[in-house]
């Protein structure tokens, strides 16, 4: 899945309006995909031990067209990234990104 | 009686058909195998109720594929098998069922003549109040009652035909609109987790870490995705993330791998949820 023309978006999302820190993009080995990472300002989650390094797929949401994001995309991305969730950062045509937790397997609800 | 749990099959013309339960003991003996089913019962004379519903108990088609499959039940179907089942009856059996009733109709009467007995002490009135024999006793003949039973007496007990069975089984598979939910279904029974349907929060099924008497659901299960092929639909991950952090909670995507082997590998979840910023 090609998602180079929304990268610099989702990551000056992360940076400027959700204030990241160490916020950085990096391509992928095993497909043709850009992530970003990133520390969040505070944490995201009550079951969040600590502030640490988080993932973001930037993926674009088209309305009229399927995205390319399948599950089978989505396994080798935590293989390669051996993590514990993956953010997916959908980006709107009219430039707003809105952030999604995706947990590999059967995950419990978080804390309120 | 078998210990297998007969699931009536009403079919219609151009599906499999929908499964129901009409055995109280049947339906306790599916609670226990993690499976609680829609109770779907009103009085004829209160066809509008909606809460407090009794038998019969209705299966999703994916449950009842499941009991079959595994051997815990039976497919009972269309007119045949009442007519075979009424066609084997023997004199005998008449002659018990009649009994059957005469007790029944004996135990009523003695029951309701000491009702009546006890009725007229409290008033302080003579026990005999003076009306003819003949009145008391039509009376009472007139308000002894014939229960109805729920379930038949004699259909569970007509020998099943293996292939017939089968031939059901397909049929009722064949129906299912997504293919792959009956994966998806299997996988998430595996893993010991209660399974209703799911539409009332926007999914396919909506999966109890146990008896949903006991626990909340955790999970909104989408319908099956093909592992390879089908792409996730954002719009769909955006609206069902929010509307399950609202009822907290996860939304569930299932992609199937027909061609796995091993049954356990054969569905892949990923749980989604609102990242609360964004």
């Amino acid at each position: 899945m090609n998602n180079s023309s929304i990268v610099s978006l989702v990551k000056a999302n992360l940076a400027q309006q959700q204030l990241w820190d160490f916020v950085e993009e990096s391509q992928l080995n095993d497909l043709d995909a850009w992530v970003i990472s990133g520390v969040p300002p505070h944490k995201l989650s009550n079951d969040d031990k600590d502030l640490e390094r988080e993932w973001i797929l930037p993926v674009d949401l088209k309305q009229y067209s399927a995205s390319d994001l399948t599950l089978e995309i989505a396994d080798k991305l935590f293989a390669e990234l051996i993590c514990r969730r993956i953010i997916l950062g959908i980006a709107n045509d009219d430039g707003t990104v809105v952030y999604y937790f995706m947990y590999k397997g059967l995950h419990k609800p978080k804390k309120n | 009686m078998s210990d297998r749990v007969a699931i009536s099959l009403v079919q219609g013309h151009s599906h499999g058909g929908v499964a129901l339960v009409f055995d109280i003991d049947d339906i306790r003996i599916l609670r226990n195998l993690g499976i609680a089913g829609i109770l779907a019962g009103t009085l004829p004379s209160a066809t509008q109720q909606n809460a407090f519903l009794s038998v019969p108990l209705r299966l999703m088609t994916e449950e009842a594929l499941w009991l079959v499959e595994k051997g815990a039940a039976y497919f009972v179907t269309g007119p045949e098998s009442v007519t075979s089942a009424a066609n084997a009856v023997t004199p005998q059996d008449m002659l018990q069922t009649r009994q059957k009733l005469e007790l029944s109709f004996a135990e009523q009467r003695e029951f309701k003549q000491q009702e009546h007995v006890e009725k007229l002490r409290q008033l302080g009135l003579p026990s005999d109040d003076g009306q003819s024999p003949t009145t008391k006793s039509l009376l009472l003949e007139s308000s002894l009652f014939i229960e109805t039973p729920n379930s038949s007496a004699l259909v569970p007990n007509q020998p099943q035909d293996p292939a017939r069975q089968k031939l059901l089984w397909k049929q009722l598979r064949d129906a299912c609109k997504n293919q792959g939910d009956y994966h998806v279904y299997k996988a998430l029974r595996q893993q010991e987790y209660f399974l209703s349907p799911g539409a009332r929060f926007g999914g396919r099924f909506i999966a109890y870490p146990g008896d949903p008497l006991r626990y909340h659901s955790h999970m909104t299960v989408q319908p099956a995705l093909d592992y390879s092929r089908d792409s996730l639909d954002l719009l769909q991950v955006v609206s069902g993330g929010r509307l399950g952090t609202g009822v907290k909670k996860l939304w569930v995507v299932a992609g199937v791998k027909p061609e796995a082997e091993d049954p356990s590998e054969q569905v892949s979840f990923f749980s989604i949820e609102w990242a609360a910023f964004g």
